[in-house]
């Protein structure tokens, strides 16, 4: 049942961070490939902030939430500053920049060996509490989704994508759009780092990185369409694929080596699709 | 006396060390039409850019409404009552035709983000959205991505746009390319219509000559990044020194 648990609470946390990899990747077409910083930055400042300094759990929690915000404030900063090419660059540089922090100052962070015993709070004690929050906060994202693709938030998010300065034209400014995308991006990303560091209650420097980071990018692209309805159904896919290794007979020492190949294998099979695709609307158009 | 919209006093564009735009001064009055031509790469496009925002002003004054531009951003140009049409077509193409009329009037009315949840409001925004349709020939392609428009088309739909913005001034670049030439009379039609029944002056940057003559009451020639000629495009037609700027 503990497995099933599991599985259900992934399901859920990634569900939550897909919503912003949909609307970063492929709707605003911002490579925004600094969402799993956000993801392990919130965790990690939540933890440390309770572990280290005493900071009671909830009010750490909410802490780490707004601190990772600004975090995302910075990066939509940066983005509006420098060229599309660079940021994407950029955002990469901070997975590795952020995991580089994390593995050097093992007196806050645990270093490599990370930080053990997170305690989850009385609100949600057992795995069946943190499933039914993590529920709840992904029905909000999913809401948050949803009106957003209807909003005139949603077009302007599309508009950015296609053409930015005929949206400028239009009287909106692509940098307030850009500024919504990325900081609501990293606060959905934080959201789902907070529940799943709760969910496998240990922190360390493997956590989020480039393996989150194919993972959004899989959803986002398995996803496509801005529908809810394909979000859940690419989110459901990416987490069950890796999920039949399990039955096979492989050493256990292999098993998570052979998940993340199994996420580059997928990503690199729907970027090849996606490519091959796209190349032929534009033959036709 | 007509009211001034544009004025542009003295303007200088460098990109790089290129001189593109130098010492341009000209006013445009409400309601008018004005026409500018001239040979490849004599700054009409970067004079538009100049204009909304998305080329920077060396030296110069550029004021819309009384308004001066210098400073504001691209957004803000447009929410002073400036709308621009591009080169390679200013519409979305992975929207439908209705969403971005649909953006257009989002922008132009302010509506508030819920709108869509106003049976109201959405019934009044529908509305105008296939009368606006239904005056470009458009109606038919409703629910289509914009992607799918012939080149045409795709022009009626930018000038479709452009009517539901609440701009007084539109800066159209080049609205003949990739158009065929049965479509280019229900373009001209329609770009009549936007002075004539919506009240706006437009700016039209032009090669073919005899599509912007029939269409405009001024004709500005540019030559090297300079005003070179101006006047009235029976003047301006007659003029030697057009011959000259384009067959040398």
């Amino acid at each position: 049942m503990g497995y099933l648990y599991d599985i259900i609470s992934r399901f859920l946390n990634h569900l939550t961070s897909g919503v912003s990899g949909q609307q970063n990747f492929q709707q605003a077409g911002i490579f925004l490939l600094s969402l799993p910083v956000a993801y392990s930055f919130s965790a990690y400042s939540s933890t440390i902030l309770n572990k280290k300094f005493g900071v009671e759990i909830y009010s750490a929690i909410m802490l780490g939430i707004i601190l990772s915000f600004f975090l995302g404030m910075i990066f939509s900063y940066l983005y509006n500053k420098v060229s599309k090419d660079s940021f994407t660059v950029l955002s990469l540089s901070s997975i590795l920049a952020f995991d580089a922090f994390v593995r050097s100052f093992d007196s806050l962070t645990g270093g490599v060996l990370g930080i053990s015993g997170v305690i989850r709070p009385q609100l949600f004690r057992t795995i069946q509490d943190l499933i039914l929050l993590s529920l709840i906060i992904s029905i909000g994202a999913l809401c948050f989704h949803f009106i957003i693709q209807k909003s005139p938030m949603g077009r302007k998010i599309r508009a950015l994508k296609e053409h930015p300065n005929v949206l400028e034209t239009l009287g909106s400014s692509k940098k307030t759009t850009a500024t919504f995308v990325i900081s609501s991006g990293f606060l959905l990303a934080s959201l789902s780092g907070i529940l799943d560091i709760y969910r496998i209650q240990f922190l360390d420097p493997s956590f989020g990185g480039i393996p989150n980071l194919i993972i959004l990018l899989s959803i986002s692209i398995l996803a496509y369409k801005p529908q809810v309805k394909s979000l859940i159904l690419a989110t459901a896919f990416v987490i069950c694929i890796p999920e039949l290794i399990k039955f096979l007979n492989f050493p256990s020492a292999l098993l998570g080596h052979l998940r993340t190949l199994t996420y580059s294998t997928l990503l690199i099979t729907l970027l090849f699709k996606l490519s091959n695709q796209e190349t032929s609307i534009k033959r036709e158009t | 006396m007509k009211k001034t919209i544009l004025e542009v006093e003295n303007l200088h564009v460098q990109l790089g060390q290129r001189m593109i735009n130098q010492d341009i001064s000209l006013s445009i009055k409400e309601g008018e039409i004005v026409g500018i031509v001239g040979p490849n790469g004599c700054g009409k496009t970067t004079f538009f850019n100049a204009i909304s925002g998305f080329a920077p002003i060396d030296t110069g004054l550029v004021s819309l409404n009384g308004v001066e531009l210098n400073k504001l951003s691209p957004h803000k140009r447009a929410q002073t009552g400036l709308a621009r049409g591009f080169q390679n077509v200013g519409v979305f193409k992975e929207m439908t035709l209705e969403e971005n009329l649909i953006m257009a009037i989002e922008n132009a009315e302010k509506l508030p983000w819920y709108w869509m949840f106003s049976k109201k409001i959405s019934k009044r925004v529908n509305n105008k959205v296939e009368k606006t349709l239904k005056e470009f020939s458009l109606l038919t392609h409703k629910k289509s991505l914009a992607g799918v428009l012939s080149g045409g088309q795709l022009r009626l739909l930018e000038m479709a746009k452009l009517k539901l913005s609440n701009a007084n001034l539109l800066l159209i670049d080049e609205p003949t390319a990739g158009v065929s030439p049965e479509l280019r009379n229900e373009l001209s039609n329609a770009i009549s219509s936007l002075s004539q029944n919506h009240g706006k002056t437009v700016v039209i940057i032009e090669h073919d000559l005899k599509f912007l003559f029939n269409l405009v009451d001024r004709i500005i020639v540019f030559v090297d990044g300079k005003k070179y000629i101006e006047g009235l495009p029976s003047e301006v037609q007659k003029d030697p020194r057009l011959k000259e700027v384009y067959f040398g």
